[in-house]
């Protein structure tokens, strides 16, 4: 019998992705587009969200959306209504979007030329947070019909988000959402998280939220 | 939930790993995992059974180190841990300062594995 050996690895269990989303940020470069991954619940307002975007910002930017979430083309023909550019992956059940799902629905989406895409990821907020799929920008939604206590249980999402978008804030009164007690979950956990609190229904929010957005693209 | 991609993605580092050092038989592979994630020691050895049969890795014991959240103050340089499932604010046990830099919590890495 010959000896065990103890041999150092030292390597993230997840640097297939991690690499694949290098190449898709690498490739988002040279054509001068920027990228969101855009994370939330289901029915938090990620479809709501990028549709009032894409109404405050079309005249100036070019922006087309990769849609992940579910199998039905309901979100899907949402934005084809409005004329916007989007692709639909085929996720077959999974919980999250990857890096190498986005690469090609990525191809296909550039062949027109985009200042800004708006990938719509699955609704969940564990999977989700530990896959890098290429983008610039990571946004979280909570809206607050979730409840303020949502940091303490998914504290990764949180945590890896750079932008919170708190959504539905037209309902604050009817859900008793505590706002003093969720920012200060958040930003002990994430001191450098960029904050908006919007309505999609009343548009409450929304042209600050874009302003940041264009500074970001243009930049 | 992915956890047979993740296993799946597990197995090829360490059956890659084991052929570059011309290995023969992996026993065991040592885990590195942040208190953030929401892995199991149990179902990764689970997943990892089902993924590896008829491989050099059939059999492996997997081991979980669990790395806690922890912070460093960024005034005196404390550094302390958190359990996020609280509702304790972040704050510096020596200086009481609030602004504090997270230094472990988000790992999921493979540390070593034992071979033969
Ligand atoms: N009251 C209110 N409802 C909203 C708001 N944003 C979205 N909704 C509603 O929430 C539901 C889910 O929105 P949707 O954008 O489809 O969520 P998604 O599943 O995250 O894409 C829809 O019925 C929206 O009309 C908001 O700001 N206020
Ligand atoms: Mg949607
Ligand atoms: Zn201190």
């Amino acid at each position: 019998m010959s000896d065990i050996k103890l041999i150092d690895i030292k390597q993230n269990i997840l640097s297939d992705n991690d690499n694949q989303a290098d190449i898709v940020r690498e490739d988002l470069k040279k054509k001068n587009t920027y990228m969101i991954n855009l994370m939330a619940s289901p029915g938090s307002g990620k479809t709501s969200t990028i549709l009032q975007t894409v109404k405050n910002l079309r005249d100036e930017i070019k922006i087309g959306v990769i849609e992940g979430d579910i199998e039905s083309l309901v979100d899907s023909e949402k934005m084809k209504a409005q004329d916007i550019p989007v692709v639909q992956i085929r996720t077959g059940g999974a919980c999250h979007l990857d890096a190498p799902m986005i690469t090609p629905a990525l191809d296909e989406l550039m062949k027109e030329e985009l200042d800004l895409i708006f990938v719509e990821n699955i609704g969940n907020l564990v999977c989700p947070a530990e896959f890098d799929i290429g983008a610039n920008l990571r946004v979280m939604i909570l809206s607050i019909p979730e409840g303020d206590d949502k940091v303490l249980k998914y504290p990764l999402m949180f945590s890896v988000s750079d932008v919170l978008l708190i959504n539905k804030v037209d309902t604050v009164e009817v859900f008793d959402f505590n706002k003093e007690k969720l920012y200060e979950r958040v930003k002990a956990l994430n001191p450098d998280v960029k904050i908006f609190e919007i309505s999609c229904k009343t548009g409450e929010g929304i042209s600050e939220w874009c302003n940041f957005l264009k500074e970001r693209v243009n930049q | 939930m992915h956890e047979l991609a993740v296993t799946k993605s597990l197995l090829d580092i360490v059956l890659q790993k084991k052929e570059e050092m011309n290995l023969e038989k992996i026993l065991s592979i040592q885990l590195v995992v942040g208190k953030m994630q929401n892995y199991e020691e149990e179902w990764i050895q689970r997943y990892f059974e089902y993924v590896s049969e008829g491989t050099p890795a059939e059999g492996a014991k997997i081991q979980i180190r669990y790395l806690p959240v922890s912070f460093a103050c960024k005034e005196c340089g404390t550094e302390f841990e958190y359990n996020v499932k609280t509702d304790d604010k972040i704050l510096c046990p020596s200086c009481g300062n609030m602004d504090c830099k997270l230094l472990t919590g988000r790992e999921f890495y493979i540390e070593s594995m034992e071979a033969v």
